[in-house]
């Protein structure tokens, strides 16, 4: 009986703990949206990743040629917790906005279409854990 | 024993109570201390959300819609998925799929400012969306919205868009990513479906050409988004899947040749111009192929 309460405990603890994370998490992501202005449409998704330390969030997109896109990065309700940096396939970098006191967004006018890599990890000056949210949109 | 057992589940019940009033507590103050809120919750458990990590990115079909509009292709009703087949939709996989594909038939109508017929094509969104459970995502103050902005192409596609990535998000927190996944990867299909019809109409206009050959690294990156799910829903997402890693061994044939140039940086702007180049070369076998092959996958996706 001891056993069953303990676990029973514990799944409780974290049920209310993952509601708890996810409740955040949309509160990031519309926190974050704000950069996304009316001009820019969103792609439709959105691009959350739980990091600790120095862990690093990867994830690919292909940005089409002739087309301007707007990148939006948040951690936490304070803009500039997060750095994202924009490497092309054969890993050289195109941008990083730690080089621009951490902007929390940045437009990219893009000549061809390129598959790129984006990295997003938390600032060392900010909190050791965190959502990192990164939303893209297309000029109209 | 059961006198144990029922004080065990009071002291259960009070605990849960508890943390859940902590938890709704700490969301009325979340106003007043947002940054502290989402700071220094204390994530004992990360892996519930790392595992679901979504780490690779389709491009919207609106992107395509514009593309077709830009070469003066007009409007063709017969591309579209009919709003009548909606009613065969019986399973959720089913209706994902064609959540995405209603999706780009939608941002198809906006950019050519079909707007009566667009009404019925988001008539349909709407019923998929209360089918799968994400109605919330077009509640009653979105419809006002769209209401209110039903003459202006911009604002609408601005406010679908936004409906999308919010059904994306709540599909994701909610522990259901297969079907978030799913509507990305009917939106997907429907776009190439679209490019490979219109391609046809305009005896191999190169830009659309170009565009479908480009297409090489979204359907990787699908696949990569839908792999995490194999063998873990249905056989008809395996064999979807499947279909979909078929497809990408043709477009492996497809060389797509890069070329890295400086980016240039207006801080003042804060914009930077990504001037490398990359050239897509797909020949007449592959766009064949790739032509039936989307053909037949889609004619599964709508039927």
């Amino acid at each position: 009986m001891k056993k069953f309460a303990y676990y029973t405990i514990i799944l409780l603890i974290s049920l209310s703990i993952q509601h708890k994370v996810f409740a955040q998490a949309d509160t990031l992501i519309q926190f974050c949206a704000k950069n996304l202005t009316t001009e820019y449409i969103s792609d439709g998704q959105q691009y959350i990743a739980l990091l600790n330390g120095d862990e690093i969030a990867e994830f690919r997109i292909t940005f089409y040629g002739q087309t301007t896109y707007r990148i939006a990065a948040c951690s936490g309700l304070t803009q500039g917790n997060l750095i994202f940096t924009v490497y092309d396939r054969e890993r050289n970098e195109l941008f990083s906005n730690r080089n621009y006191k951490n902007a929390p967004y940045w437009d990219f006018k893009f000549k061809s279409t390129m598959q790129c890599i984006i990295e997003a990890q938390l600032d060392p000056k900010g909190p050791q854990s965190g959502f990192a949210i990164l939303l893209v949109g297309f000029k109209k | 024993m059961l006198k144990t057992y029922l004080k065990n589940v009071k002291v259960l019940l009070f605990i849960f109570v508890a943390l859940l009033s902590f938890s709704n507590c700490n969301n009325n103050e979340e106003q007043d201390n947002k940054e502290n809120s989402i700071d220094t919750v204390d994530l004992k458990n990360p892996k519930i959300i790392k595992i679901n990590n979504r780490l690779f990115s389709v491009p919207s079909p609106y992107q395509v819609a514009v593309l077709v509009k830009n070469n003066h292709v007009p409007y063709n009703k017969d591309l579209l998925n009919p709003v009548q087949n909606q009613a065969n939709y019986a399973t959720n996989f089913k209706q994902a799929l064609n959540l995405g594909v209603y999706g780009a038939d939608l941002s198809y109508l906006n950019i050519y400012e079909q707007l009566p017929d667009a009404a019925s094509y988001f008539a349909v969104v709407k019923v998929l969306s209360k089918e799968l459970n994400i109605l919330s995502t077009l509640d009653d103050k979105i419809m006002k919205r769209i209401e209110a902005n039903n003459n202006n192409k911009d604002s609408l596609m601005y406010i679908m868009s936004t409906v999308f990535r919010d059904a994306d998000a709540y599909l994701f927190n909610s522990g259901q990513n297969e079907i978030g996944v799913l509507v990305i990867a009917g939106g997907w299909i429907e776009s190439l479906y679209i490019m490979t019809k219109i391609l046809q109409q305009t005896n191999n206009n190169e830009e659309i050409l170009r565009r479908i050959g480009e297409q090489k690294y979204p359907l990787d990156n699908l696949i990569e988004l839908m792999r995490p799910y194999y063998n873990n829903i249905s056989d008809e997402y395996d064999n979807f899947l499947l279909q979909l890693v078929d497809l990408a061994s043709v477009f492996d044939g497809v060389a797509i040749e890069y070329t890295y140039s400086k980016p240039i940086t207006d801080v003042e702007n804060k914009t930077t111009t990504i001037t490398s180049t990359t050239k897509t070369v797909i020949n007449e076998y592959q766009i064949q192929k790739i032509t039936e092959m989307v053909d037949s996958i889609r004619t599964g996706i709508v039927n």
